[in-house]
């Protein structure tokens, strides 16, 4: 199965399948239809508020057409688009999520429409696949830990210092359940010979919390010393001066892709086609890094702000790694270690 | 008498509007409440959910039987069993002192108790853990080693349930209380036994069927608890039932099959429960209960009363005043520090707020949801109330056991129903979808308020009508209506807080479109944006009691 899926990634693009949209004056018409709908349902799963904030960005240039955003967390976006999508009840017009090899499916079955967004031209074509989704930026995992409980010097700073006895009930994490951001990094982890760690951190004594978000909080507020978590917000927490510290392993830094499509059927398909666009434009780009505080995937954007860039990094992408089984197995092992199933 | 009965029923265009009333008041009670019930059924034997390729399957149910679904059954029940006995205690002493004994601030704790009773869980438990969380203020300001607060605990969640769930015990106690014959206890008194005596050899066998179904009651209300045990469960690895299925449910890949036999069987827990609970109000309510008034005096509590003073301001502070502070506190800093003085101040949070096009809409929701909403569902509740115990025409009974059947459903089984059912109809992703939702779920908050009061009208107001040459429904107009009038400010008062302050069948059905405040704080709070979170609860806390104030000020014409 992962080869085929391998193969499937590997593809090239069919030129008979695609609607090429890159004529100026043709996108010109898009973008005047786009107008005439004035209205867009945006889908994604930036957290509030630096969803409004990146939108407020597109409002800026397409002043015409009013966004109408519904922000969920990845794992439950593609729950409620499998249910909605099949039923004829999705309203989606341009979607946002991390990475999931659903997405495939998605796009094999027809949901997902072909066609090429003027400023695609200058992105690396493994952040272009298949003309159907669009790679817009990279979500990294890393090591954080609390500037008023541990010293710099004690800090874990490689994946492996995450499970030293030192910091029992003291670690925290999202929970594979909830975020494939997070099975990514365990897929790395086992990778890098890591086995048992369900087992482990149970006994370890991690705390579970609502999102990289959650943790970063309990991390702030000192009920953890130590994370593991996916990197926004994190980075917007830096920004604001809390005291927390974030570190990306010299062995390996699990990363995933935020791809951005257009629903094959959806109310406003033009208004979804300029916002995907304009989301992979030079503005845009850079509106969503400053937002998010994460690399963005257009060359030229230069590295974010608060935190390195990811040239001098070995990242690792989802989509080299991350198969529908291997997810499968790590959260059911997971739910079944803590648990829930 | 007879004479007018035929009457009535000799008119027959109004039989034919009735019959044509109570039909339709039928059919939209079955379909509201038996469609999502059918859709959970079905997927309990399906390997997948609703619109991808299943095949019929009996795993789900076999799975029942694994030892963490077990095990995780087993945490429901002793939080709830210790949940509902200490609130029901909480509740019964609180009523007590404010019904039985000369207690100096009655109006305050009653209003006091109110203010508990709007605050939604999920605020509550957002506070407690900002307050009471390993890192938290409690734990910062003592640094006492050995006295480590930890709200991510059994012992947490119970703790926040309580304070939660006492205020509805209170209401529940407060109508048995005050009819309760106090002469009785008088007649304790005189015969010269102490007040503890009289409490334990009179009130309390008095009161006891009216505690014993307080209890079922809130045990039922723990059971179904969904935001609490998430905020403060999950992290501390202690799963109830309904962090189960949100957690089965809400993430990829979900298991809905097994979802589904955990809701159904969650149903089945607290169905049980309230099936018991209405069968001891049939049997036992009459005797305790009378129609005459009486005067009460009250109990003078003597040295005992700085004890009873520190035990409510205790309660109302746990529950209220300190979670409010730590809320205030919250939503206005940067990030979360303990020691005021070092804290990052900002009036950021409340500035997002009106910056947020989705949370302002959300305002406008809720009022369409709840305002709006709360009309329909009072509507139909009086039309259920008065077939049900007044007309009881042919198949009343089947009425009375679909309207009851929601109190035993937890709202985030109801609204994996709805979704399930619902996302093939034209009308999903509009508000209507909340709006039948909330009606289903709180159905019996309408029929269970307004059924009460119309038991107590006494018939032969109605027959002097028909007498007079009114039929049923003029009657019902012009003489059962105003009568209700309290009925249904109260009940209206009961259902916009309901639907208000709902989030677990609201979590799984909502759209960007259709989001309602809980669900707008509730993302803030999973997005761990805490500061916004606080803001909104305060800002909409404010709102809300003014609005509600202003509705049980102003006079209702009917």
């Amino acid at each position: 199965m992962p080869l085929a899926r391998r193969a499937l990634l590997a593809t090239p693009f069919i030129a008979a399948a695609s609607r090429a949209i890159a004529q100026p004056a043709e996108w010109d018409k898009v973008i005047e239809t786009a107008n005439k709908q004035g209205h867009l349902n945006l889908t994604h799963n930036i957290p509030p508020p630096l969803g409004d904030q990146w939108v407020a960005e597109f409002n800026k240039e397409f002043p015409k057409i009013a966004v109408e955003a519904t922000r969920l967390g990845s794992s439950e976006l593609m729950q409620r688009f499998n249910t909605e999508y099949p039923a004829g009840a999705s309203q989606t017009d341009a979607c946002l999520t991390l990475w999931d090899d659903t997405l495939l499916t998605w796009a094999s079955n027809g949901w997902v429409k072909t066609w090429k967004p003027p400023e695609s031209a200058a992105f690396d074509p493994k952040y272009v696949i298949h003309d159907q989704l669009f790679v817009i930026q990279v979500i990294r995992s890393s090591l954080a830990s609390s500037k008023t409980k541990v010293k710099e010097a004690d800090a874990p700073k490689e994946w492996t210092d995450f499970f030293n006895p030192k910091w029992k009930d003291k670690i925290g994490m999202d929970p594979p359940w909830r975020s494939v951001a997070v099975q990514q990094m365990l897929a790395v982890w086992h990778e890098q010979g890591m086995k048992d760690v369900a087992q482990r951190l149970k006994e370890n004594g991690v705390r579970f919390f609502n999102g990289s978000a959650g943790v970063v909080q309990a991390l702030i507020r000192g009920d953890i010393w130590v994370a593991a978590v996916i990197e926004p917000p994190v980075v917007n927490a830096i920004g604001d001066g809390a005291p927390v510290r974030v570190f990306y392993p010299a062995s390996a830094v699990p990363a995933i892709g935020t791809p951005a499509f257009v629903p094959a059927k959806s109310p406003n398909p033009e208004a979804g086609m300029v916002f995907l666009n304009w989301s992979m434009g030079a503005k845009g780009q850079q509106a969503l890094q400053d937002v998010m505080g994460s690399p963005v995937t257009r060359p030229g954007i230069g590295d974010p702000k608060l935190v390195p860039g990811i040239a001098h990094q070995k990242v690792i992408l989802s989509t080299e790694l991350l198969n529908p089984e291997k997810q499968k197995a790590i959260v059911d092992e997971w739910r079944q270690v803590f648990g829930l199933q | 008498m007879s004479g007018a009965r035929s009457s009535a029923f000799s008119d027959r265009s109004g039989a034919w509007l009735i019959n044509a009333i109570f039909i339709a008041t039928f059919l939209i009670t079955a379909f509201l409440i038996v469609t999502p019930l059918a859709a959970l059924l079905h997927g309990s034997f399906q390997t997948g959910s609703p619109g991808t390729k299943t095949v019929f399957t009996l795993q789900n149910w076999a799975d029942l039987g694994s030892g963490n679904i077990i095990h995780t059954l087993l945490t429901t029940c002793f939080i709830s069993i210790v949940t509902a006995v200490f609130s029901t205690v909480g509740g019964a002493g609180l009523t007590w002192l404010v019904y039985r004994s000369d207690f100096r601030f009655k109006r305050g704790l009653v209003a006091a108790v109110g203010l508990s009773f709007f605050f939604p869980g999920f605020i509550l438990a957002m506070a407690w853990v900002i307050l009471a969380s390993p890192g938290g203020i409690f734990n910062d300001l003592l640094d006492i080693e050995w006295l480590q607060f930890d709200i991510y605990s059994i012992t947490g969640i119970i703790w926040i349930q309580i304070l939660h769930i006492i205020p509805f015990a209170f209401f529940t106690l407060r109508g048995p209380m005050i009819s309760m014959d106090s002469s009785l206890e008088e007649a304790g008194y005189a015969s010269g036994a102490n007040p503890w005596a009289v409490i334990r050899r009179v009130t309390l066998p008095l009161m006891i069927f009216p505690l014993l179904s307080s209890l079922l009651l809130c045990f039922v209300l723990s059971v179904e608890q969904f935001a609490i045990p998430a905020m403060v469960g999950i992290p501390g690895h202690v799963n109830t039932l309904a962090t189960e299925l949100y957690l089965l449910t809400s993430f990829s890949p979900p298991n809905t099959g097994l979802a589904a036999a955990v809701g159904l069987a969650m149903s089945a827990v607290t169905g049980l429960s309230i099936f018991l609970q209405r069968q001891i109000v049939r049997r036992h309510s009459a005797p305790t209960v009378t129609g005459r008034g009486y005067r009460v005096r009250p109990l003078a509590l003597g040295r005992w009363r700085f004890l009873a003073d520190g035990i409510c301001l205790f309660y109302v502070a746990m529950s209220f005043i300190i979670p409010a502070l730590a809320l205030i506190y919250t939503s206005g800093i940067k990030f979360f520090v303990a020691n005021p003085f070092e804290a990052a101040w900002t009036w950021r949070n409340y500035v997002q707020i009106w910056q947020s096009p989705g949370t302002i809409r959300s305002f406008w929701n809720t009022l369409v949801v709840a305002g709006g909403g709360a009309v329909l569902g009072l509507t139909l509740g009086t039309l259920i109330a008065w077939f049900t115990h007044r007309l009881k025409p042919r198949g009343y009974r089947t009425l009375d056991a679909l309207a009851s059947l929601p109190f035993g459903i937890p709202g985030i089984v109801i609204g994996l129903g709805f979704l399930w059912s619902y996302v093939y109809l034209p009308i999903y992703g509009t508000l209507l979808v909340l709006v039948f939702c909330y009606v289903a779920r709180f159905l019996p908050y309408a029929t269970e308020t307004i059924g009460a009061q119309i038991v107590q009208l006494d018939k032969s107001l109605e027959e002097a009508a028909w007498a007079s040459g009114a039929n049923r429904l003029a009657s019902f107009r012009r003489i059962i209506l105003p009568l209700l009038r309290p009925a249904l400010q109260s009940g209206y008062f009961l259902l916009f807080i309901a639907y208000f302050r709902e989030i677990a069948a609201a979590a799984l059905i909502y759209t960007a479109s259709t989001q309602v405040l809980s669900i707008s704080i509730w993302a803030f709070f999973e997005n761990a944006n805490w500061g916004v979170a606080s803001a909104l609860s305060i800002v909409t806390t404010v709102i809300t009691v003014a609005l509600m104030a202003t509705v049980m000020r102003a006079p209702l014409k009917v």
